[in-house]
């Protein structure tokens, strides 16, 4: 397999990425016992592990890698690494790798997230972990406390030079079609085109080059216009498949799509009824990394959404707020998070029911009275906050007459 | 408004919570000199269609070739339409540098000058 053949032997031979690369040699040249661990977050076959081995090597570190996915409980990973990993002297110039490690954090987690926070704190040698998911919650609360360093897809011409560099050690040629359709079809994933260019090379593999006619973007705003205007549930479903995007990607475009079209009350409520339950079961799929349920998901959006939305016009949206819109909840957000933090302390009840229940009623009511200002002045309400809540009050006021 | 990835770029004045976002959620670096950079850590999914509405035109980014450091142009690249400038990593290679029969062995050479 060329992939293990030309497996990087330096950092300086894979390619992409240079500053995270330079940022994590950099880390692991200067770590000392007691510093931070790394975070090496990014999609799959971007050189995230191929960084690691080799900047071990450069450095002459052994690796002692664990594919954290496979061994999830506390007693296992404690079992696995053993106390070694408390005694420099035990294991001599080594590093712990810990593969995978958004896949400890799932339903059968038993202790292991502690373990790995733990472990962060009190390993004498330098601590390596990789994770694929960027937006899990127990990523975000490790790269709080590690170095992190953000591994992105490999620009085509890039993935192109690497498998040109590839074809000259075999002593091999391709044509210019094939290259470019190795490398369009690869998304960046040096790993997948490399096997592509192989195959391609032993006559395994034949593929065209469409895509530089092809715009992305425009194929997604079709296919989701096509989920929309589908007159039966299957081409709804072969629609919504053939877009090239993430299922969250796919929930937040049709929430879109569909909040900024003109859709009458009950057909816009049963519709978003379908994508909450949509984002219902994402979340218990990314909370259980039960992955292998995916497979429904198209499904359940497409048939859910043909029937929700039958006989209605939706457009294809991809931003669901203003720029106004935006713009107030930077600007004015916290004044409203300090509104319903202070009334609802003073009327005995939580900042999100305040702020979700009474917050309208009561900028109606102080807008409405006389002196209001005064009043809210006199219990020690800043000035920015009071005219926040006035503006509100004043608007829906405004919108009542 | 075109972005060269790995340069800085100036903002017009947008208010002080729009810049505190920008430097805190959407991880733009900031220098009072320079102005707004790119890095690793910004999230260019927020940033591309938080300045086409704050400024009311096209935001595209450009790449600069790792080798010699020029701009590569990406509208007349190959892989232009396939290639995602706001996901994959700032360096590129440029035409003149790609065509060069020593073209990979430039590229890691250059990787180890700037790693030294």
């Amino acid at each position: 397999m060329w992939t293990e053949k030309y497996r990087p032997s330096s950092l300086a031979m894979l390619v992409g990425n240079e500053e995270a690369r330079l940022g994590f040699l950099k880390w692991l040249k200067a770590w000392k016992v007691g510093g931070k661990a790394a975070l090496l977050v990014g999609s799959p076959g971007i050189g995230k592990t191929a960084t690691v081995h080799a900047a071990a090597r450069e450095l002459s570190y052994s690796i002692i890698e664990l594919n954290a996915s496979d061994i999830r409980t506390k007693d296992k990973l404690d079992r696995a690494l053993g106390p070694s990993v408390y005694n420099q002297a035990l294991i001599g110039k080594s590093l712990i790798l810990l593969d995978e490690v958004d896949g400890i954090f799932g339903r059968a987690d038993y202790g292991g997230m502690d373990f790995v926070m733990e472990l962060m704190e009190n390993t004498s040698v330098p601590l390596v972990m990789i994770a694929n998911a960027q937006d899990n919650i127990k990523i975000k609360k490790i790269a709080h406390k590690a170095e992190t360093f953000r591994f992105q897809r490999i620009p085509p011409r890039l993935v192109e030079l690497y498998l040109r560099g590839i074809l000259a050690k075999e002593g091999k040629q391709l044509d210019e079609k094939t290259m470019q359709a190795i490398v369009a079809q690869s998304k960046g994933d040096v790993r997948s085109a490399i096997n592509d260019l192989q195959a391609a090379v032993l006559g395994q593999l034949k593929i065209e080059f469409e895509s530089s006619e092809r715009d992305r973007s425009a194929t997604i705003s079709q296919s989701f216009q096509q989920l929309f205007d589908a007159s039966n549930p299957a081409d709804a479903l072969m629609a919504l498949s053939s877009a090239e995007m993430d299922p969250k990607g796919k929930i937040e475009t049709v929430f879109s799509s569909l909040v900024t079209s003109s859709l009458d009350v009950e057909h816009l409520s049963n519709a978003l009824d379908i994508v909450s339950r949509a984002d219902q079961i994402i979340g218990r799929i990314r909370k259980t990394q039960e992955w292998r349920q995916l497979r429904y998901f198209d499904v359940m959006l497409a048939m859910g959404l043909f029937y929700a939305i039958k006989g209605c016009k939706v457009q294809f949206n991809d931003d669901a707020i203003p720029w106004d819109l935006k713009l107030r909840l930077w600007n004015e957000a916290k004044y409203f998070a300090q509104i319903g933090r202070t009334f609802g302390s003073m009327f005995g009840m939580s900042r999100k029911q305040f702020s979700a229940v009474f917050l309208p009623y009561f900028a109606m009511i102080i807008t409405a009275t006389k002196d209001g200002d005064q009043k809210l002045e006199r219990i020690g309400i800043d000035e920015s906050v009071r005219k926040v809540l006035l503006k509100e009050g004043k608007k829906i006021l405004e919108a009542l007459k | 408004m075109k972005i060269s990835i790995g340069e800085h770029f100036k903002l017009p004045l947008m208010g002080k919570d729009v810049f505190i976002k920008l430097t805190r959620e959407v991880g733009l670096k900031y220098d009072s000199k320079e102005g707004f950079m790119i890095t690793p850590k910004t999230r260019l999914d927020i940033l591309v269609p938080l300045l086409r509405e704050a400024l009311k035109e096209d935001v595209s980014f450009v790449l600069k070739c790792f080798i010699c450091g020029k701009t590569t142009p990406c509208e007349t690249c190959v892989y232009n339409a396939v290639c995602d400038r706001k996901s994959v990593s700032p360096a590129c290679i440029c035409d003149s540098c790609m065509v060069k029969k020593d073209a990979f062995p430039l590229y890691t050479e250059r990787f180890a000058e700037v790693s030294e």
